[in-house]
């Protein structure tokens, strides 16, 4: 078994590179000998970690995720060009045994051919083994992928991911969290134990914060092996996906009044505005490009790559009695968390959420649905959302300030003007 | 909030005073005064005994003794229009509510915010049918309440708010104590409320949009001495229209003018079918019909004067299901169905047409004698 350690001048990478190969299998005619082998490195969100916290939020959760699919081109004499790494599997393992994952791994380990031109990878995250095929189970949920390579002057190579949820209600609005605030909470009229402050949590169980990677290597290097982290191939991580958070802020309000945020739905606005659909997929294709030009492929996915339309229903439409507003004041409570496909605002228009709650007033024997007037999500106070970008979070906090009861003390009706009064005799009752 | 109910010296004395205004001809202000039932906020023991009424106005429970939702629900929206800002909240609800012990009245889930000014239109049934409601407040000086998707005939009284007016005054202490207003001079076409930090109370006043048929039953004294009728079910259809919408253009004024400028009814189908009385459920008891005490059973529906050139919209066919009794008390006949047709013409909202049905004995009940009870057969 060969063993391969490396030393990256990047602090986080230091953590997480050190690449074990576990075995070895004799090359094909298009293999080199085996001399220097391609290790891989992650660096999950590097320098981004500051403008996302989503599902995976640092390398050590990337890590913790525990694998990605890479496909890698190798460019020979032209037009040679040769997938050495066909969706290949790679997983952060405990390599010396301690019982402490410590190093990316993949089997079968490949190799560097310094005759090649260059090499194009492409990774993603979580890894899959479900490949895009005419023959695929249409009904089948789980993420899917499929890769191409075009031939020509410059040849084009892609991968896609698709079946990827539009909208997925995140594991990790925090359950644990919001229980004990609601244990906090002078209430005594609330019983947690029947209500569902972990509604968030129970509905979902397996959230895929989908991520993607690329990289562009010269087998150059190894004529001089001056650089070993050039052994390795750095990929470089990157949400797909966006974060749109929900919370609930409790300023003023009737004590004898119990609100519960059952529903929460987007609009578009004043112009007609594409939103993804809750409950469809998307896919979505990332292709390699020439001469180490920095991809973009990380940009808003076009609305006419998603299904959408003018309104969609999110977390936890008629659910009751939902996530109750508690009365603590100006501390916030989660009321859910999604990520969501990037998507573009129409010029001039705007996303418009409109809450669905309930208000039970003492003496009421249900609660009283209310919807509100849909309201601009912004940015700030004064700019409006013009997309919702990927790898970014946007909260969104709902202030109640209800202010005081007013209150009905009575009514009065206008008497029925008397216009006509007919005799009708009726028989065989 | 606190609130404090009157003292019972002060109630003594606020009696005394409403005895003595109500004793007074003077109506300067084109008001009379109307005694209300006590009608205590629950769960605050702020309560009215009297207070003044414009003129054409009962008490809601007059019409509506006892009220259940949705007819006792009013739906209400509130307009912030502090420093112009002409902010819409979402709709709200003052539910009747009665309580054990007899206790009834109002429940708010409507919020304000001591300081701030807001404009209070209301609406009745505020949902059930009317779950679409809607405020266009584009245009301040003429408000628009849209109650979509009606029932042309309706077991339900739909209303609008046309004024409202501040219901309490607060006296100094500690904590304050809270007076309901007895000549609150509420008017129409006011719709303004300034929130204030101890006491949010408001009276309302609310006008018809649909027009009123009322059938009146009784029963003849010669059908009665052989037999009772007990009211089960009453049932109306229309054959002119089968939903409306509503649309109702207001004018706020200081002129206690009828704000109500305009009223569009929008009506599409063909047909419309209300069960306006129901007391068919096997625990039900029913009505039994009485020589001299009329039962009136009252429905509601799209004014004829809104149809545009069809006769058709003024025929009505009342289906009524009843018991007959014999005088000891079995029914003889169960569940029979009677069916009449009425043609009404040309009513406007607000308009009631009373129609007395009185049940006549059949030629066969006059000729026959007494029911016989468990009469004595002889075979020979």
């Amino acid at each position: 078994m060969k063993k391969l350690t490396f030393c990256s001048p990047f602090p986080i990478i230091l953590l997480l590179v050190l690449l074990v190969f576990v075995s070895c299998r004799k090359p094909g005619t298009d293999e080199p000998a085996e001399d220097v082998a391609i290790g891989m490195m992650s660096s999950s969100v590097a320098g981004r970690t500051s403008s996302t916290r989503a599902i995976i939020n640092n390398l050590e959760a990337f890590k913790t995720q525990g694998n990605f699919g890479v496909f890698g081109w190798k460019e020979a004499a032209s037009p040679y060009s040769l997938l050495v790494f066909d969706n290949v599997k790679v997983e952060w393992k405990d390599t010396d045994s301690d019982g402490t994952a410590d190093a990316w791994q993949y089997d079968p380990l490949r190799y560097w051919d310094k005759a090649a031109y260059r090499y194009y990878y492409g990774a993603y995250a979580p890894y899959t083994t479900k490949e895009e095929t005419s023959s695929a189970d249409p009904a089948d949920t789980d993420i899917h992928y499929a890769y191409s390579e075009t031939s020509g002057t410059p040849a084009t190579r892609s991968f896609t991911l698709s079946r990827i949820p539009q909208w997925q209600l995140a594991d990790h609005c925090d359950a644990t969290k919001l229980a004990t605030v609601e244990t906090a909470v002078n209430d005594p009229s609330f019983d947690p134990s029947t209500h569902s402050p972990y509604a968030c949590a129970e509905t979902n169980t397996s959230v895929v914060d989908v991520t993607t990677a690329y990289s562009h290597n010269t087998p150059t290097f190894y004529t001089t092996q001056q650089n070993a982290m050039n052994y390795f191939v750095q990929l470089d991580f990157r949400h797909i996906l966006a974060q749109m958070e929900f919370r609930v802020k409790f300023k003023s309000g009737p004590n004898n009044v119990k609100y519960y945020i059952t529903g929460l739905e987007l609009k578009s606005g004043a112009a007609s505005s594409e939103i993804p659909l809750v409950g469809e997929k998307f896919a979505h294709t990332y292709t390699f490009e020439q001469d180490g030009v920095t991809d973009d492929s990380f940009v808003p996915a076009a609305s006419n790559t998603l299904v959408t339309g003018t309104t969609t229903s999110l977390y936890p439409t008629g659910e009751t009695p939902g996530v109750k507003v508690i009365r603590n004041k100006d501390i916030e409570h989660l009321i859910c968390c999604y990520l969501v496909a990037p998507f573009t605002v129409a010029s001039g228009s705007s996303i418009d959420l409109v809450v669905h709650y309930t208000a039970q007033a003492v003496g009421l024997t249900e609660p009283e649905a209310v919807t509100t007037e849909p309201f601009s999500l912004k940015l700030d106070a004064s700019t409006l959302l013009t997309a919702i970008e990927a790898g970014k979070k946007y909260t969104t906090t709902i202030v109640f300030d209800k202010g005081q009861l007013i209150d009905l003390l009575d009514v009065a009706i206008s008497n029925w003007a008397d216009v006509a009064n007919n005799d009708h005799d009726v028989y065989n009752w | 909030m606190k609130r404090k109910g009157i003292a019972f010296d002060k109630i003594i004395v606020l009696v005394a005073m409403l005895m003595a205004f109500a004793a007074c001809t003077q109506d300067e202000l084109s008001v009379r005064r109307v005694p209300l039932t006590l009608m205590p906020y629950t769960p605050s023991p702020v309560t009215v005994e009297t207070r003044a009424l414009p003129d054409g106005y009962v008490p809601f429970t007059q019409l509506h003794p006892q009220p259940q939702a949705p007819q006792g629900q009013i739906g209400v929206y509130l307009v912030d229009v502090t420093n112009g800002a002409n902010k819409k909240e979402p709709l709200g609800t003052f539910t009747y509510i009665e309580q054990s012990g007899g206790k009834t009245g109002w429940v708010s889930t409507l919020g304000v915010v001591p300081g701030k000014s807001y404009k209070v239109f209301g609406f009745h049934p505020a949902k059930g049918e009317v779950d679409n409601s809607n405020l266009d407040y584009t245009n301040p000086s003429a408000p628009v309440v849209k109650l979509p998707t009606l029932k042309a005939v309706s077991e339900l009284d739909v209303c609008v708010a046309v004024g409202i007016a501040k219901g309490t005054v607060t006296t100094a202490g500690d904590p304050p104590t809270i007076t309901p207003i007895e000549d609150s001079n509420i008017t129409l076409g006011k719709f303004d409320y300034a929130a204030t930090e101890n006491d949010n109370y408001i009276y309302m006043l609310v006008d018809h949009l649909f027009s009123c048929v009322e059938f009146s039953f009784k029963i003849d004294a010669k059908y009665q001495e052989l037999r009772d009728i007990v009211l089960r079910k009453v049932e109306v259809e229309s054959n002119a229209a089968g939903q409306v919408d509503i649309t109702v253009t207001l004018n706020p004024n200081e002129l206690r003018d009828n704000p109500i400028s305009n009223v569009v009814y929008t009506y599409s189908g063909t047909s419309s079918f209300a069960t306006v009385y129901d007391k068919s459920g096997a625990t039900d008891t029913g009505d039994m019909l009485s020589t001299t005490t009329a039962l009136p059973v009252p429905g509601y529906f799209l004014p004829p004067s809104a149809y545009s050139g069809s006769s058709t919209g003024n025929s009505f066919t009342m289906k009524a299901t009843y018991d007959v009794l014999d005088k000891t008390g079995v029914i003889v006949r169960e569940g029979a169905e009677a069916t009449n047709t009425f043609s009404i013409a040309g009513m406007q909202r607000g308009q009631k047409h009373v129609i007395n049905i009185l049940v006549k004995p059949t030629y066969l009940y006059q000729l026959s004698d007494n029911d016989l009870n468990n009469p004595e057969l002889v075979f020979n």
